[in-house]
């Protein structure tokens, strides 16, 4: 018994990766999982198509918490993976800690900058989106009130708020705008029954366009959305699918683009490291979903004005408050 | 030394072992339901243990933890009541360390600090779980009831506060700031980076402490005649109610150890749900130690090394995720649990 | 517009408090007649996930509910086979199912859906309605109110959980009764967490009951063991939810913000005050994890 024991040990040591000439990449997505139809997903769908085009391998791991982060991250950068792309702010914290660590190994974040040689940080300007969106509800709103879902009340969110809010009273500067929270962990962005909760609550007191930022936690405003007849706006994703005719639009946040362009920078050895990639309307980064599911909802008068303000965000006529500005 | 006597001591250990390779019999069966091979899928965990140093650092820093949570459940047992809340004791704990960690003048020296912070940790987790030790002992409200409630309350309180007075300005996830530098743990260096610490001594010292109370002292002797006959106790003159509140209250502060080396060792601040599992942990922990004090240790190294070991799976397996080891665990735990017939009223450990 | 909005917030409440009210009353069978129940958060969470994966198999949410109940009964013999049949230690029991469903449930939805957190969505044609669980809710407190109080049944869990001996002098086996009641308790768990993955949201989130199981437990005692108090209960666990979420924001003069953390712990603080023996009596069944 003893024996088999040492002889399963000795084995374990001798396992290689699987992939050895590969060019291989790690996806480390937080916890609402590739099938959060939105944030993660949106990085899935990058990844899969590097894969297709750029004939590299790829594995994805789900994080459940902070602390096994940096023991994920430090395992696969021990596992001789070229590039490790990391989904999400959560995992900021536990990138500036290994990537150090493994100098030799590339390491991208999303959502979050870490200023270290090896590690390229990609940020959106998720307050210009947001605004464009904020826009849009306050133009298809007929109630006069609008309402916003947040995943976590932290910063990053309070980036789409702020944006969100400024959108809506550019519009309709007496509009009111409902804001409200999920919940204070990392679980607020998998919780679909509390979000369709807070959903029917701002729909009952006259929110008639909702806005959330709150990955897979989403299908719970858009339930709610369909059972009352009201419109929702999508997020990160193109969600206008999942519930045809009811999803005013989406705000789209490219992040399938900018892992798929980071994956190719790297296996072409020409990602910059130190470095952020900041992505607004400019590079396309952020935009606004325009597809058969929404088309009915938005009028010529809407479509028209979504290019003004696009145009006039990136020509800087228009001036998007930036929650992270406004803190420092 | 005879033979029985010899048995008496290996057969709890052995029956441990058994539990130990069914559970992993039962996992790697459920692995090869999923398709995948099951002899690999025990390698992974092996290697994902003890495969690099650092791996085997992280294995440590576990067994810090797990040892201390198991003393949480098994220390209570010895007088009969059953801990079941290591998990709000834990968070506590860590919350009073970070927060003292943060204010203490910086004029103090480290080792004074340290200590003060390990000491803030072990009382502040001694008296959230005395609350429910105390409403057991001396008002016969359900001891396991009330440690689940004190369970959400200190959720509730460390979140309170971490989000809404002590939230780190430079961070996204729930959680304070940073302590300062020197009051944190060295790490081994034999250990590439892991959280691996001196907090390990303090675990293990708490297990010795635990072994030479119950053994060598009159107040072991009391605990043990309260576990046993609650009514002989009385006729000997020992207050039941008393034993009971200081067993626990004993065993709740073990979890100040565990918060302590999270904070001080690991992660450096206070993170909302940190205590994540760790605490429930305890309760195989201690189960499978047969409540004394070298089993706790020696479970918990077992419990730590398949905790780590399993996150490998997540890498290298394709058909079957780290929460494999939990399953694992819940079947070592029926296992253990249906050989011993423990019956904590009864106290027959 | 002001009351229409008033009966929205209570709804809310009691769509929040339906999957606490029916662990709730899952428990009450169980822990009547002896048994302690920890297991009620591991019950509900193989409820949700069964009967979301079962719901997308089978097209129907009422599938779903039906293999929910059908699992939990499964697991309600399971739970009885180690605590009946072989006399474990009922936390240590409990605790273990809840780690079977905290880890075999994400192991199993890996095997049917490659992933661990989240099952397919459910089509809205296919949900139940969002009244369905309110009513279900009320329906089974009637129905465990009546049992209780008109039934023989009700009368023997009683038994079996105060004098085991007197019912085996009137020749019931009390085992034979805690068997009955661990099925019922499976099943009405069951039914809690499918609700929770087929009614109140669109499918099942990985740990998806996130302690529903534990506040139930609360609720009971909070009720002291009886059906509408503990409905009861259960409905101010709600009541906190709902006023966390409406709160939010809200400055009030004086206090300020109120941290919605501490409204959310505010029931447990009362069911501790309450086992303390501070305010109010809560008595245990006698016999409770002795049998």
């Amino acid at each position: 018994m003893l024996f088999r024991f040492f002889s399963l040990v000795a084995c374990a040591f001798l396992t290689n990766s699987v992939f050895a000439a590969d060019f291989t990449v790690a996806l480390i997505l937080d916890k609402a999982g590739k099938d959060d139809q939105s944030f993660n997903a949106s990085a899935y769908r990058g990844i899969q198509k590097a894969e297709k085009e750029l004939g590299i391998k790829f594995k994805t791991v789900e994080v459940k918490d902070a602390a096994s982060s940096e023991s994920m991250l430090r395992a696969l950068a021990a596992k001789n993976f070229d590039l490790m792309i990391a989904i999400g702010f959560s995992h900021a914290g536990a990138i500036g800690k290994v990537a150090p660590a493994f100098p030799n190994r590339r390491f991208v974040i999303v959502d979050s900058e870490v200023k270290k040689p090896n590690v390229t940080s990609v940020m959106f300007a998720e307050h210009e989106g947001s605004f464009l969106v904020g826009a849009m509800a306050a133009m298809a709103s007929k109630t006069g009130q609008v309402g916003f879902i947040g995943g976590m009340d932290i910063p990053l969110i309070r980036r789409f708020a702020m944006g969100y809010e400024a959108g809506v009273h550019h519009i309709a500067p007496k509009n009111k705008v409902q804001v409200a929270y999920i919940g204070v962990t990392g679980d607020a962005f998998s919780n679909p029954p509390k979000a369709k909760e807070l959903a029917l609550l701002q729909n009952s007191q006259g929110a008639d366009v909702i806005f959330h930022a709150a990955g897979a936690s989403g299908a719970g405003l858009f339930d709610a959305a369909e059972d009352r007849k009201f419109l929702a706006i999508g997020c990160d994703s193109n969600q206008n699918g999942i519930k045809p005719g009811r999803i005013l639009t989406s705000m789209v946040k490219s992040v399938d683009v900018a892992v798929f362009e980071s994956v190719k920078a790297a296996k072409n050895n020409s990602l910059p490291g130190g470095t952020t990639i900041n992505h607004g309307f400019a590079t396309g980064g952020i935009d606004m979903a325009i597809d058969q599911n929404n088309k009915s909802l938005l009028t010529p008068a809407m479509l028209k004005k979504a290019n003004e303000i696009k145009a006039g965000i990136t020509s800087g006529k228009i001036k998007v408050p930036d929650y992270y500005l406004s803190k420092k | 030394m005879k033979i029985h006597r010899i048995w008496t001591i290996l057969k709890p250990a052995f029956f441990a072992m058994v539990s130990v390779m069914l559970g992993l019999l039962v996992g790697s069966l459920l692995a090869m339901l999923a398709g995948e091979d099951p002899i690999k899928i025990i390698q992974v965990i092996i290697s994902g243990a003890f495969g690099t140093a650092h791996d085997r650092g992280m294995v440590i820093y576990f067994t810090t933890i797990l040892i201390a949570t198991g003393l949480a459940v098994a220390i209570p047992f010895q007088a009969g009541v059953f801990n079941i809340g290591a998990e709000g004791q834990t968070l506590i704990g860590a919350m009073s360390c970070a927060l003292l960690a943060l204010f203490l003048p910086d004029a103090l020296p480290s080792w004074l600090a340290i200590c003060l912070c390990f000491a803030a940790a072990i009382i502040a987790a001694g008296v959230w779980g005395g609350i429910a030790g105390g409403i057991r002992a001396f008002r016969g409200g359900h001891e396991v009831i009330g440690s689940i409630m004190l369970n959400f309350i200190a959720a509730g309180v460390t979140g309170w506060l971490v989000v809404g007075k002590f939230q780190s300005s430079d961070s996204q996830n729930p959680e304070t700031a940073m302590i300062p530098e020197n009051l944190k743990l060295a790490r081994f260096e034999m250990f590439d980076g892991a959280p691996a610490t001196l907090a390990i001594l303090a675990s293990l010292i708490a297990a010795a402490l635990f072994w030479v109370v119950i053994e060598k002292t009159r107040a072991g002797f009391r605990v043990k005649v309260v576990c046993q006959s609650p009514d002989a106790a009385q006729v000997a003159g020992y207050s039941v109610p008393q034993v009971r509140f200081w067993a626990f209250f004993a065993g709740s502060a073990a979890c100040g150890l565990a918060g302590a080396a999270m904070v001080l060792g690991e992660a450096g601040r206070f993170r909302m749900e940190m205590s994540e599992g760790f605490g429930f942990l305890g309760i195989p922990v201690a189960l499978l130690g047969r409540g004394r004090p070298v089993g706790v240790v020696l479970s918990a190294f077992l419990f730590a090394a398949l905790h780590h070991g399993a996150s490998a799976l997540d890498i290298e397996a394709t058909k079957v995720t780290r929460d494999l080891a939990q399953v694992i665990e819940a079947v070592v735990v029926i296992f253990v649990v249906a050989q011993v017939r423990l019956s904590h009223s009864r106290g027959a450990i | 517009m002001e009351s229409t909005a008033i009966f929205e917030i209570f709804l809310s409440v009691l769509r929040f408090a339906a999957p606490l009210i029916l662990a709730a009353m899952a428990g009450l069978y169980s822990e009547r007649s002896g048994i302690i129940q920890i297991a009620l958060e591991g019950f509900m969470l193989f409820g949700a996930f069964v009967a979301a994966a079962s719901a997308t198999h089978f097209g129907s949410g009422f599938a779903g509910l039906f293999c929910a109940v059908g699992f939990g009964i499964v697991m309600g013999l399971f739970y009885g086979f180690l605590v009946i049949q072989l006399k474990t230690d009922q936390i240590v029991s409990g605790t273990a199912v809840n780690m079977l469903a905290w880890g075999g449930i994400p192991v199993v939805s890996k095997m049917l859906f490659d992933v661990t957190s989240k099952t397919p969505a459910i089509d809205a044609s296919e949900r139940l309605p969002q009244w369905f669980p309110i009513v279900l809710a009320l329906a089974v407190v009637a129905v465990t109110y009546f049992v209780i109080k008109k039934t023989p049944f009700g009368l023997w869990l009683t038994v079996a959980g105060e004098k085991p001996e007197a019912l085996l002098a009137a020749g019931i086996r009390p085992s034979s009764v805690r068997w009955a009641s661990l099925m019922i308790t499976g099943a009405v768990a069951g039914l809690g967490g499918a609700i929770l993955s087929v009614c109140l949201a669109s499918s099942y989130t990985r740990n998806m009951t996130a302690g529903r199981g534990f506040m139930a437990l609360a609720g009971l005692i909070l009720g002291k063991w009886r059906p509408i108090q503990a409905c009861g209960a259960c409905i101010l666990f709600g009541v906190c939810e709902v006023a966390q979420l409406k709160l939010q924001g809200t400055v009030f003069p004086l206090i300020g913000t109120v941290p919605g953390q501490l409204v959310q712990i505010l029931p447990y603080v009362i069911t501790l005050w309450i086992l303390a023996g501070v305010v109010g009596e809560s008595r245990a069944p006698s016999k409770l994890g002795q049998s």
